[in-house]
């Protein structure tokens, strides 16, 4: 399984870096997001500071969206996903071969968009250490659940429009409490720890609930 | 005689219009049958069924003993289904996508380069992205594909369409080696350039599946 997971994350990355679709869209939209929330709160440097974890969570989940589309665009031209469902490899792999090439794209994004952070919000650059397991965390259950709802809203016309609809309610508490162990680890907010324990226990359930659900998924995708 | 397919009184509805009427077709290890008929007359349906690709309302389909439905997985591994538009990666090279289908099923990505020149891609050709290329350079990728497969059991939908008539050679000259090989291929037409070699004919009118045998395997 192992193998087959690493063969359609490479697959997708090698993808993505041709297209250069996350170059050329989803890391301008998330810096100019970042650019504006500094315009609208810039007035009030406090309360930019106190907000900068959620904003910065916000621009990334925002940008995910995008990325998520992206992922499964590039299996429905040229029916390309039917490739993936002959090919003989089984759902788990596939799931967990897309959420992890999400996930490096997702990193990716999150340091460019940290970077914008320690700039624009002027947060200070001590806590990058500490945010190193929030962002793989949080990472891991955006991509989990960017990945199903990405491959359930494959078989929807209207998928654009109905992503973000069954996608945020869902990461909802993740951004909540990547919001807060953000806050703890730039000094902030409290109970660093415990907000931490929180998000890997979404990590664990999301990819778990995707390693089983993903195959009936794929089948009507 | 083995059957590789058994599809018995399907009926396939999609979007409340029955495609499938209570079809039923046996086709054998190592046979090759023709599935003619009209445009929409559910040619296509009928392959996608015995594909898993496409769930019947009712009826049974099993490939080589074992239902689609149930064993997708496993059975996919063991046919290749080529269908209308060639499944690619439009991002990768032809190349790319031959050595992904044959790591797919644990084969070595050496075995593409021979598969591609089989089908008259060669070298430079077989490093174009998919989406330059011209379709029947893309028909000839996932023939490809399916001989790197090296499946059991064929399945092909149009396989004639968007080629010259060099392609259409070829295919006829890949259907007819399968057959040699004892593979059992499927494959649906408006052409008669398999006339000469088919054990058996289809057709589909309106859902309804007709055979007739015009060779004793």
């Amino acid at each position: 399984m192992f193998r087959e997971a690493m063969l359609v994350m490479r697959k997708d990355l090698l993808i993505e870096r041709r297209s250069l679709a996350s170059t050329a869209h989803v890391i301008p939209f998330a810096l100019v997001m970042l650019v504006l929330f500094a315009f609208a709160l810039d007035p009030d440097r406090a309360t930019l500071d106190k907000a900068a974890p959620g904003l910065f969570w916000i621009a990334v989940l925002l940008s995910a969206l995008m990325a998520i589309q992206r992922s499964f665009a590039i299996e429905s031209g040229g029916s390309a996903f039917e490739f993936l469902k002959m090919s003989g490899l089984g759902p788990t792999a596939v799931f967990l071969g897309k959420a992890a090439a999400l996930g490096v794209q997702l990193l990716v994004l999150e340091c460019i968009l940290l970077a914008g952070v320690v700039v624009l919000y002027n947060v200070d650059v001590s806590a990058a250490v500490d945010m190193i397991p929030v962002c793989l965390l949080t990472t891991a259950g955006i991509a989990a659940v960017g990945t199903i709802y990405g491959s359930f809203s494959g078989a929807i016309s209207a998928r654009e429009a109905l992503l973000p609809l069954m996608f945020l309610p869902v990461i909802a508490p993740v951004l909540l409490a990547a919001t807060r162990a953000s806050e703890a680890a730039i000094g902030i907010g409290l109970d660093y720890g415990v907000w931490v324990q929180v998000l890997a226990v979404f990590a664990v359930v999301y990819l778990a609930a995707g390693s089983v659900a993903f195959g009936p998924l794929m089948e009507d995708a | 005689m083995i059957l590789a397919v058994n599809l018995r009184s399907a009926i396939c509805v999609i979007n409340d219009y029955p495609v499938l009427v209570d079809a039923d077709l046996a086709v054998g290890e190592g046979e090759l049958v023709a599935v003619g008929g009209s445009n929409g007359a559910g040619k296509t349906t009928l392959l996608r069924v015995i594909a898993g690709l496409t769930s019947l309302r009712s009826g049974s389909c099993e490939v080589f003993g074992l239902d689609v439905g149930a064993n997708a997985r496993i059975l996919r591994r063991r046919f290749t289904y080529l269908g209308h538009t060639p499944s690619l990666y439009d991002e990768l090279t032809l190349l790319e996508n031959v050595q992904l289908a044959a790591q797919c099923l644990g084969k070595s990505v050496e075995s593409a380069e021979p598969a591609l020149a089989r089908v008259g891609l060669h070298s430079r050709e077989s490093r174009v992205p998919a989406k330059q290329a011209s379709s029947g350079q893309r028909r000839r990728a996932s023939l490809a594909v399916m001989l790197v497969r090296d499946s059991a059991l064929w399945l092909l939908d149009e396989p004639l369409a968007g080629l010259d008539s060099e392609g259409k050679s070829l295919v006829v000259d890949l259907v007819e080696e399968a057959r040699s090989q004892a593979r059992t291929v499927i494959l649906t037409t408006h052409e008669d350039l398999f006339s000469g070699i088919v054990d058996k004919e289809v057709e589909v009118r309106n859902g309804i599946v007709e055979q007739a045998v015009l060779r004793v395997s």
